[in-house]
């Protein structure tokens, strides 16, 4: 509960970097909201999600009860609370990624609404307020639905699929959860034309800026934030290797592949190999079979030169990663984007 | 429902919110506590302990996350398939995290009889022998499970 009475605290963050001025008992995420500091968070403050973590400098202050499950050994020992949960009351010095600096809040209208699989849509963002965002390929946004069938507003993460170059529309990729609140409002609901708000970018998935091979493996919407980089390499006349592999179950999963394998045509030395795990024997498709963790095995054998980047599901991050290092690939080379 | 049991919100806790469209109650009309007490009287009646039913479901979950989406056979005629999506989401519980979202379906071909096991469901029936309200997505009838995964005859 706020108190007015009670004069405005200063809250410090990063150093000096911002000073804001937020009424005692605010929580640290609603006050730094107010100031336009976005921390991330699902939940709406309810301490449920633990995205909205900031290191409080001064003066240190025990977790409670509720944030403890959330927070690991050493974000406890280092001060590490839930900006949902610290109410200041008092003057006080935090610290945040410095990349919290530049999220902001955007609003924009759905231009487009396109089925990609039967269980994927593709959506296109024109954006009204501000008119462009500055982002980098690989990032994700937090986009927020709208009541519907008494179902509350949610917030949920989307890796942006549309390349940093094209700033004022975002192109996201949205796969249906079962019984999910958020995808029922966005397949049910959502019409062309409707309004839309959501705030970001986030995330530090990126390419790295070396010459290294890349070595890609993505699975189903996991796509999204692997054609963002694809596209931006493309216009960056990227001469890297790279090797790009899109792990499904079937046919009918996949989407978006003959624009990526246009893309052998125009970068110099890139190859898209689209692989089904669970193809009927029969089906006629003469594309890469099995495991896209065994396909990726078989094709590079040796990926000890790569870099490479992960995105899927966490059960398709960890078998990559396992076999990748198998394969002689050094842990700090896999960068990857969990969808956990 | 460990220290839950005497809390009058555990309905509401349970029911439709913000977290879980539909909640953990289904169309049951029993009491949660009473969920749990028939559920674990259930299995003491076939003599499989939770703890060994728990065990048999996130063994089978993690062989079918392995296996990426494609089927694995648990038992004779039974399969499990392991679906994600993106995100995490809470135990209804406070103080309890969050869990992968995503799930594993158990099949068993000749029965017919289907189930859904997620991260979340397994720690409900885990921590407190929750196994949700009849009507419940995620609702995993004891003896069926325990039969499936070849625990009792």
């Amino acid at each position: 509960m706020e108190t007015a009475s009670l004069p405005a605290v200063t809250v410090d963050i990063n150093n000096g970097r911002k000073k804001i001025q937020i009424r005692p008992g605010t929580s640290l995420l609603a006050g730094l909201a107010r100031n336009g500091v976005f921390l991330p968070s699902a939940c709406g403050g309810n301490a449920r999600c633990g995205y909205c973590k900031v290191r409080v400098i001064n003066p240190a202050a025990p977790p409670s009860e509720l944030e403890l499950p959330l927070l690991s050994e050493s974000e406890r020992a280092s001060g590490v609370r839930l900006g949902c949960q610290t109410k200041p009351i008092g003057d006080m010095a935090v610290e945040i990624p410095e990349e919290i600096f530049s999220i902001k809040r955007f609003s924009g209208k759905v231009v487009r609404k396109q089925p990609l699989t039967y269980d994927i849509i593709g959506l296109t963002i024109e954006l009204a307020s501000p008119k462009n965002m500055d982002f980098i390929a690989g990032q994700y946004v937090q986009v927020k639905s709208m009541p519907y069938d008494g179902k509350e507003a949610v917030l949920r993460d989307f890796s942006i699929a549309s390349p940093p170059s094209r700033n004022s529309l975002v192109d996201l990729m949205i796969r249906r959860t079962k019984n999910g609140i958020f995808t029922g409002w966005a397949f049910d609901h959502l019409k062309e034309g409707a309004p839309i708000t959501f705030s970001g970018p986030y995330g530090a998935f990126r390419a790295t800026q070396t010459d290294a091979p890349m070595l890609m493996v993505c699975g189903s919407t996991g796509l999204a934030p692997i054609w963002s980089v694809l596209q931006d390499l493309t216009e960056k006349k990227c001469k890297r290797r790279i090797r790009c592999f899109f792990g499904t179950l079937t046919q009918k999963d996949l989407f978006m592949t003959e624009d990526i394998k246009k893309l052998e045509s125009v970068l110099p030395d890139f190859r898209f190999f689209p692989a089904l795990s669970n193809e009927p024997a029969q089906s006629g498709w003469a594309g890469e079979r099995g495991l896209i963790t065994d396909v990726v095995r078989r094709l590079v054998p040796d990926c000890s030169v790569y870099e490479a980047y992960l995105c899927g599901s966490p059960g398709m991050i960890n078998a990559c990663i396992s076999v990748l290092t198998q394969c002689g690939l050094a842990c700090d080379k896999i960068f990857y984007d969990k969808f956990a | 429902m460990t220290s839950h049991e005497d809390n009058a919100d555990l309905k509401k806790l349970l029911g439709p919110s913000r977290y879980s469209a539909q909640g953990f109650l289904g169309t049951d009309g029993r009491r949660p506590e009473d969920i749990i007490r028939d559920d674990e009287a259930t299995l003491k009646k076939l003599g499989v302990e939770k703890s060994r039913l728990v065990e048999a479901l996130r063994s089978a979950s993690a062989a079918a996350e392995k296996a990426l989406g494609a089927p694995v056979a648990v038992s004779d005629g039974v399969t499990a398939e392991s679906r994600d999506w993106r995100g995490r989401t809470p135990s209804p519980f406070p103080s309890e995290g969050t869990f992968s979202k995503g799930e594993t379906v158990f099949t068993d071909e000749k029965t017919g009889d289907s189930f859904f096991v997620s991260p979340l469901s397994l720690h409900l029936i885990d921590k407190h022998g929750f196994f949700q309200g009849k009507g419940s997505p995620y609702r995993v009838e004891p003896d069926i499970a325990a039969r499936m995964l070849g625990l009792i005859g």
